[in-house]
C-alpha cells in the first residue's frame, strides 16, 4: 500500500522548512540596499512573510512524472 | 541491478525526455534514475506511485522554491518603499526643517565645539606623541615613512574612513587598506622583534 506524500504534513513541512533555510542567502542578499539600522526589522518582515505563505503553494494538482511528461507534450 | 541499470541508462532509453530542464535535473538524481530504471524494467503498478510520488515531491519543491523567490523579490521591494514612507513621515522632532530654509531644531541645540569636554579632548590628541604611551611602539611608528604615518594618523587620531583617505591622497581605497594592513604588520613585527 504506498502513501500519498502530501497527506503527511512532516514530509510537506521539512520540505517547506528546507527551502526557507535555502533562501536565506538570497533574502540577506536582497536587502543590502537598506540602511543597516532596519535591515534586520525587515529581514524579520520578511521571514515571517514567508513562513506565513508557504502554505498557500498548492500541491494538489502537482502531475505525476508521465503526466507531466503528456502536458509537456501539448505544450 | 546495478549493472543493468547502467547499460539501460547508457542505452539512452532517457534522453527523448531530457529536452526538458525539470525532468532532466529529475533524472540527474541517483535515486530518482534508479527508480525510474525500474519502472523501465518492471512495470508495475507499485514502481510506478513510487515514481510518481517522488516527482511529485521534486516538482514541489521546485514549485516553493519559486514562489519563495519571487516573493522575497517583490516584498523586499514593498518593505523598502514602506520604510522609506514611515521615515520620511515620522522624523524626531528636532530632525524636522522648521522653516523654508534646511536648518533643523537639532541645528539650535547643538554646542559649540568648544564647550564639549569631549570634544576639546579631541582635539588635544593632535599627534602620536600625545596618545601613545608605550615608548617601544611610539620609536616603531616614527621609523615609518611620513605617508605611513600620515596615514595613521588620518585612521586613528582623525577617526576617517578607508574610503576618505582614499580621496584625500588620489589613491584608490583597496591601495590604502593594503598599505594600512602593511604598517599594522610592521609595527607588530617590531614589537615582536624587541
Amino acid at each position: 500500500m504506498s502513501v500519498n506524500f502530501f497527506e503527511v504534513p512532516e514530509i510537506v513541512n521539512t520540505k517547506r522548512r528546507k527551502v526557507i533555510q535555502r533562501m536565506e542567502p538570497k533574502i540577506r542578499k536582497s536587502i543590502n540596499s537598506i540602511p543597516v539600522e532596519y535591515r534586520e526589522d525587515i529581514e524579520q518582515d520578511i521571514k515571517l512573510k514567508l513562513y506565513k505563505s508557504v502554505e498557500n503553494v498548492d500541491y494538489k494538482d502537482i502531475p505525476g512524472f508521465f503526466e507531466f511528461l503528456e502536458l509537456n507534450k501539448e505544450g | 541491478m546495478k549493472m543493468v541499470v547502467q547499460t539501460v541508462y547508457n542505452n539512452s532509453i532517457i534522453p527523448q525526455h531530457t529536452s526538458n530542464p525539470i525532468i532532466k535535473s529529475f533524472l540527474e538524481q541517483e535515486s530518482n534514475r534508479i527508480l525510474y530504471l525500474n519502472l523501465l524494467l518492471n512495470p508495475s503498478r507499485a514502481n510506478k506511485e513510487a515514481l510518481d510520488n517522488a516527482f511529485k515531491l521534486f516538482y514541489y519543491e521546485i514549485r516553493l522554491t519559486k514562489y519563495a523567490s519571487t516573493l522575497i523579490h517583490n516584498y523586499t521591494i514593498d518593505c523598502i518603499k514602506r520604510y522609506r514612507r514611515h521615515v520620511e513621515r515620522h522624523l524626531y522632532i528636532l530632525d524636522k526643517k522648521m522653516s523654508d530654509d534646511d536648518s533643523t531644531l537639532m541645528d539650535l541645540l547643538v554646542a559649540e565645539e568648544s564647550s564639549i569636554p569631549e570634544k576639546a579632548l579631541e582635539n588635544y590628541y593632535d599627534t602620536f606623541d600625545q596618545c601613545i604611551e608605550n615608548e617601544k611602539l611610539l620609536k616603531a611608528i616614527n621609523e615609518l615613512t611620513s605617508k605611513q604615518r600620515q596615514i595613521l594618523k588620518l585612521y586613528y587620531i582623525n577617526g576617517m574612513s578607508i574610503k576618505n583617505i582614499a580621496v584625500f591622497f588620489g589613491e584608490t581605497s583597496q591601495n590604502i587598506s593594503k598599505t594600512h594592513k602593511r604598517i599594522l604588520k610592521k609595527l607588530y613585527k617590531k614589537m615582536e622583534g624587541e
